[in-house]
């Protein structure tokens, strides 16, 4: 999970992190208060949404293309000028195509000149299981640490106010941010922590934008977090499965496949690519789903008006096929819409499973092995379609 | 560390958290397995005994008391990370934790401790290990695994399960399985086990499952790549056809397409003498294939 900018900025101002005046604000008129509350002669106002480079994004609708997710403004009527026209628009960014993400608040802050600009990164890598340090310097040279035992220790520290070529009090005030990187990463049980970008001022290092990426398991111990979880616009479904504990992913294609496992999700997507068929989205119910999730799951594919057909694929182990069952069925009411749902079992308690869905008399197609699941399936939505 | 041993009926287990609803369920089922269950912790402090095992509240005092020589882990997400520090504080040398969903930064630090203490740290999120028709350490569904003479090891369990039935189909099974989990973080990865698999005299031929995300697949290539004793090893890894996910990009770091990182883990792969199954329908077939050729050599 990926939170907005104003609310990395109220976890870093809690760890102490040098920040510059600013505040969130939902309409022009707020906009425009806060930037007379922070004072100055220039502001900067900036799009909160969690996609991308904002400075290279552009707004969607006519005659907004020139405007970007961060704009200057020299006097509080231009801050609202611009808050209007970002609130309640959608912001495009190069690195995600679509329709891009509605702008629903601004964050009004102080403009600020400074000399040289550093990034600060603290990451798991999910390759080696290292903890990555990585810190770029200006003009762009990039520095890169594996802290050892997952701890900053002086001997890292050192490396980087070397490799930076800083001195006393210049030293003192980034490893100060370098301490309060860790403290974020081990406070929030985190991915990962971004400083980026850092600006030396004349007054000392500021840090104007981060980001914290979230584990989803580690999230049970910050509700404070989790209540920043927001549902942004076609993002809904994966919402949904999130609350009936299964998973979502979305594809693209017109076959949804409802799975337990991911290993057994991405082969049998494989599969249904290899023999031509396109997967719309995949829903993973888990090893010991319960009938409700089940349920939930299959109601939320045949919900969506781009599926045609849905390939359920167990194999059970701990997993009861009866159970999987059970679920499918008590959803019956959508089976019966009149799209293909071909169902593939085996395994533990798959007998059982077979025996309910052939007993129930629903339209539901019951094959024995995974390839002849994923042919017929195809077969029938080429014919449906 | 300590070099990996396969649990055996005759191998003393604990059982951590034996009293909870998943852990009294998994040790009814590796006892009538044959498993030779000698001790459970738990929290409950009116339970001293459990279907005739002693049952101790502190890893310590069970170890004291019973000499056990694997620990089962049953618990849940927020407990896991002290149940799994306990069993290697008490240098316990194989601890398999199956606990799912555990936050990242406890298994970290699981992983790290395991290091420290020289424990086998299989896990956190592993369904376990399984010697076929003669002992079950974890929650692997042993029912469906037919004996023989083809060892597992595999990243997410429903896809070992699936390939268990094709070697079954094929009229083949399994001597040992060994399941990670599909979890990003692991405290052993691929290659003890494959060490392991290579002294098992049950072994003949090894099927890894793979997964698209993490490394180990490529350190198992390195080490294939450079053994002079050899196994077949047959590898499939499930993902290829995935299209990119779209997240932005953490500084320093570059995103694959998950094409290209299969591509990637098959050229190593192949190249070091493992063979390469394409479709997961395949599996058992060409494990199937090579077994034939294996006869015929002999």
């Amino acid at each position: 999970m990926v939170i907005k900018e104003y609310q990395v900025k109220q976890l870093f101002r809690k760890y102490g992190v040098p920040l510059l005046k600013g505040g969130v604000a939902y309409t022009p008129e707020e906009a425009q208060a806060t930037a007379e509350k922070i004072g100055g002669s220039a502001w900067v106002v900036k799009a909160q949404v969690t996609v991308g480079s904002r400075t290279a994004g552009y707004f969607a609708g006519q005659g907004q293309s020139d405007l970007a997710g961060i704009c200057w403004a020299n006097s509080p009527q231009m801050v609202a000028g611009l808050a209007e026209r970002m609130l309640g628009n959608n912001l495009i960014v190069p690195e995600k195509e679509g329709a891009g993400q509605e702008v629903r608040r601004v964050y009004v802050e102080e403009a600020c000149l400074g000399q040289s600009e550093y990034k600060l990164s603290l990451r798991i890598d999910f390759l080696t299981q290292q903890l990555v340090l990585t810190v770029i310097s200006a003009g762009n040279i990039v520095h890169r640490y594996e802290l050892p035992e997952y701890k900053l220790n002086r001997l890292i520290v050192q490396r980087v106010l070397r490799d930076l070529k800083l001195k006393d009090k210049r030293a003192f005030n980034m490893t100060d941010l370098l301490k309060k990187l860790m403290q974020l990463f081990e406070g929030y049980g985190a991915i990962a922590v971004e400083f980026d970008p850092i600006l030396e001022t004349a007054l000392g290092f500021v840090v104007l934008d981060g980001r914290i990426v979230f584990y989803e398991d580690s999230l049970f111990r910050f509700p404070e977090i989790e209540a920043m979880r927001e549902i942004e616009v076609g993002q809904e479904r994966e919402a949904i499965a999130k609350r009936h504990q299964f998973r979502y992913t979305k594809l693209g294609g017109n076959i949804a496949c409802l799975v337990n496992g991911i290993g057994l999700g991405q082969a049998t997507i494989d599969l249904i690519h290899q023999h031509g068929g396109q997967v719309a989205c995949l829903l993973d119910v888990g090893t010991e789903p319960s009938r409700d999730a089940v349920a939930r799951a299959l109601k939320l594919a045949l919900s969506d008006p781009d599926i045609d057909g849905v390939l359920v694929n167990i194999f059970g182990g701990i997993t009861r096929c009866d159970v999987i069952v059970q679920g499918l069925l008590s959803a019956a009411h959508e089976i019966l819409a009149g799209l293909p749902v071909v169902v593939r079992m085996d395994g533990t308690n798959a007998h059982i499973g077979r025996r309910l869905l052939f007993e129930s008399r629903l339209p539901f197609t019951v094959v024995q092995k995974m390839d002849e699941a994923v042919l017929e399936i195809i077969k029938q939505v080429k014919e449906l379609t | 560390m300590n070099s990996l041993k396969f649990p055996t009926r005759n191998t003393p287990i604990l059982c951590q958290g034996i009293t909870s609803e998943m852990g009294s369920a998994h040790t009814e089922l590796a006892l009538a397995y044959g498993s030779h269950i000698v001790a459970g912790t738990s929290r409950d402090k009116n339970i001293n005994l459990y279907q005739d095992i002693p049952v101790f509240r502190t890893v310590q005092e069970a170890v004291r008391k019973t000499k056990p020589c694997v620990s089962v882990i049953f618990s849940s997400p927020a407990r896991a990370l002290g149940d799994v520090e306990e069993a290697v504080r008490a240098r316990i040398p194989l601890v398999i934790c199956t606990v799912e969903h555990v936050p990242l930064h406890d298994a970290l630090r699981m992983v790290a401790l395991a290091c420290k203490y020289g424990v086998t740290l299989i896990g956190p999120s592993s369904p376990g290990i399984v010697r076929v028709g003669d002992c079950l350490a974890g929650n692997i569904p042993a029912h469906l695994f037919p004996k023989g003479n083809i060892g597992m090891i595999g990243r997410s369990s429903s896809l070992i399960y699936e390939a268990v039935q094709q070697l079954a189909e094929q009229n083949m099974g399994v001597s040992t399985c060994v399941a990670l989990g599909a979890a990003p973080i692991v405290g052993t990865s691929f290659v003890p086990i494959w060490e392991a698999m290579l002294s098992d005299k049950q072994t003949k031929a090894v099927l890894v499952i793979g997964q698209l995300s993490g490394d180990l697949e490529m350190e198992l290539a390195i080490v294939y790549k450079r053994s002079r004793r050899k196994k077949p090893l047959i590898v499939y890894i499930p993902g290829q056809t995935i299209p990119p996910l779209s997240r932005t990009p953490l500084l320093g770091t570059k995103t694959l397409n998950p094409a290209d990182i299969i591509a990637n883990k098959k050229d190593a792969l192949v190249s070091a003498g493992a063979i390469w199954v394409e479709s997961p329908s395949e599996m058992g077939q060409t494990v199937a294939k090579v077994m034939r050729l294996l006869e015929k050599k002999d």
